[in-house]
């Protein structure tokens, strides 16, 4: 499942449909930022950064329903200490990949 | 560049002054790295009745917490380089007496720890909510500390 609308559904009926499609507008833009700063980072020497980021990137997804983004999101996280840089770069792809799926219910939602 | 951002999404402020207008004065600091969980657990925080303010990170959340008085705090336990857990360690030298929620993805031994190190420090600690957040969970946390600054309230002596 790429997006679990459900997740929505409960946000919505808890805190309204306009507030809710505001906090996912945030996410998206959110998500969006931060696959471009993983994709920016380096395993050289930017290792902790990229287990921050992913750490918080398997929490958002999680939040909001993208749980193929999080299952992904935390194997980053814990293999960011040892990942190769061509393990990494495809990891990035994947969540990429990944969110792209997501990417046209995710605009549905908010519209 | 997380501040800067934070600012621009945050738009709580012309809400909190309408939450004002029904005599909405509880206190609410969201603290978490991700901005839009930031806004997910501001915006349950609004309709349980608190006026909302985020820090996505320790300094800002320092600052605040210094500057403002606030009623509840929620209180990530992954916050960019930092951990929560020094925030503790902030609110116990403040002698802070505000109702603490842990909102974390973090392993539950994590919570337990943050938890146990919370209570060692007299912090008000209430049962932790782990991510992804449930939001009926987290609504009851809210309405449970909403319930006990009524009673506080109440039992203040008349000036």
């Amino acid at each position: 499942m790429d997006v679990d609308a459900s997740v929505f559904e409960d946000l919505a009926a808890e805190i309204g449909r306009d507030a809710a499609q505001q906090t996912f507008v945030i996410f998206i833009a959110e998500t969006e930022i931060r696959l471009r700063r993983l994709r920016q980072l380096s395993c050289h020497d930017e290792r902790a950064a990229i287990r921050q980021e992913a750490h918080a990137l398997k929490g958002a997804a999680g939040n909001f329903g993208l749980p193929r983004v999080a299952d992904l999101a935390k194997t980053l996280e814990q293999e960011a200490t040892a990942i190769t840089p061509h393990d990494y770069a495809v990891v990035i792809d994947g969540l990429e990949a990944r969110y792209d799926a997501a990417r046209q219910r995710l605009a549905e939602l908010v519209a | 560049m997380a501040e800067h951002r934070a600012f621009q999404y945050n738009t709580f402020g012309r809400q909190s002054r309408a939450a004002e207008a029904v005599q909405i004065t509880d206190r609410l600091l969201v603290i978490d790295d991700d901005v839009s969980i930031c806004t997910l657990i501001a915006k349950l925080g609004e309709k349980a009745g608190f006026s909302p303010t985020t820090a996505v990170s320790l300094e800002e959340a320092t600052r605040l917490l210094r500057a403002h008085r606030f009623d509840c705090i929620t209180l990530d336990l992954n916050i960019g380089k930092n951990s929560g857990i020094q925030l503790l360690r902030v609110l116990a030298d403040m002698a802070c007496g505000t109702s603490i929620i842990i909102v974390s993805g973090s392993l539950p031994s994590m919570r337990d720890l943050a938890e146990a190190i919370g209570n060692m420090m007299r912090l008000q600690l209430e049962e932790p909510v782990p991510k992804p957040i449930d939001f009926a969970k987290l609504r009851a946390a809210f309405a449970g500390i909403k319930e006990k600054l009524v009673l506080q309230r109440n039992a203040k002596p008349a000036a």
